[in-house]
């Protein structure tokens, strides 16, 4: 290999090396969107090839350290792009997250709402009893859709980084499923046989559309939050593809 | 030698920066104006604002982005992702129809606020 094309090529490893650690440095200090972090990298890319078109003798790791200086530390890149507003997805995760708090201390029930089955658990009061008497009998399925919720609080302080397309799908099934339950409950007030013993569902609480509600809200922030933060990456790849 | 460079650092300091209140308010008008010229992405941009300001307008390169999301969001440029030629991604605004009548009114906002100034300073009084 000739000795000109090796130079090359360490010119660029350097360079990609160096780009890499930039970009890893800047997505563990800020809470910037991979989609964010494309667009400063093209950014300074071009910077860098400026840099080199302008002064040829320049070493690459100097015209990154020139390129990245011209774009700023990561703390003040991060906090003009918190001036800019957060994005949309984050209030629905905010307003989801009220939701579910204000549902905890709803009644899931109404007072006449006293069932047959399960009758040790108090319909009238708050929800929050229902995981912890599920906790107490070792129930898993009402805490599936609670241990689920919890597990995008990381989301909500902005240090959660994954995707996680099953757990937006988990949740948005559960509130969905909430919901068209508790329509058909208010189309249809017939008595339901479970574990063949009689309960009627008359009186759904506040507590109840709430909780539903903002497993709704949740899912469709993370939805949106997934969308938005989808790398072009994959997009380009596509397209490349296409 | 020495004669040129002192005239040159006296020049400079001189030529006192547009302040950056002022910057930050024209950044709207500044980016929706370039856009109307035609599609174009964040480093063209920044290179564009230096060129029509004489480098007066001292523009941060991590100031422009949040500028163009918070434009984006409000619907009045749109984004889309490219493929350059060296096989770069590369994300390039555009102006919508929003974008084109807020600019209108920016447009004749600035010239109140401009003609206003000129008649002023014009009067002799300043």
């Amino acid at each position: 290999m000739a000795p000109s094309s090796c130079r090359g090529e360490a010119v660029v490893f350097e360079l990609e090396t160096g780009i890499t650690s930039w970009r890893r440095r800047l997505e563990r200090r800020s809470s910037l969107s991979p989609r964010e972090l494309d667009e400063l990298e093209d950014h300074l890319r071009a910077r860098v090839d400026l840099e080199l078109e302008l002064n040829p003798a320049l070493a690459p790791h100097r015209a990154l350290l020139v390129a990245r200086e011209r774009l700023g530390a990561s703390t003040a890149l991060a906090k003009e792009f918190t001036k800019a507003g957060r994005p949309r997805w984050r209030y629905l995760l905010l307003a989801g997250w009220a939701m579910y708090g204000a549902s905890l201390l709803l009644p899931v029930a109404g007072p006449a709402a006293l069932q047959t089955v399960y009758a040790e658990v108090p319909w009238s009061a708050p929800a929050h009893h229902w995981p912890q008497q599920a906790l107490a009998d070792g129930w898993i399925l009402p805490l599936i859709p609670n241990l689920a919720m919890a597990m995008t609080l990381p989301a909500l302080l902005c240090s959660w980084r994954s995707r996680a397309r099953w757990l937006t799908w988990t949740i948005g099934a559960f509130g969905v499923s909430a919901l068209g339950f508790g329509v058909a409950n208010l189309l249809d007030r017939s008595a339901v046989a479970i574990a063949g013993e009689i309960a009627v569902y008359p009186y759904l609480g506040l507590g109840y559309w709430t909780w539903s509600g903002a497993h709704v809200l949740v899912a469709a922030a993370l939805l949106l939050r997934s969308h938005e933060w989808a790398s072009a990456r994959s997009r380009t790849r596509r397209a490349r593809n296409a | 030698m020495y004669f040129v460079v002192c005239v040159t650092e006296v020049g400079d300091r001189m030529k006192k920066p547009v302040y950056k209140e002022l910057v930050a308010a024209s950044s709207r008008p500044m980016v929706l104006s370039i856009l109307a010229g035609g599609e174009s992405y964040g480093y063209e941009i920044l290179n564009k604002v230096r060129l029509l300001s004489g480098g007066e307008l001292e523009w941060s390169d991590g100031m422009l982005y949040p500028v163009l999301h918070r434009l984006e969001r409000d619907g009045l440029i749109a984004g889309r992702w490219e493929l350059t030629e060296a096989g770069r991604r590369r994300k390039y605004y555009r102006l919508t129809v929003r974008g084109k009548r807020r600019l209108a009114t920016d447009r004749e906002s600035w010239r109140a606020v401009y003609g206003a100034l000129e008649l002023s300073w014009g009067s002799g009084r300043v």
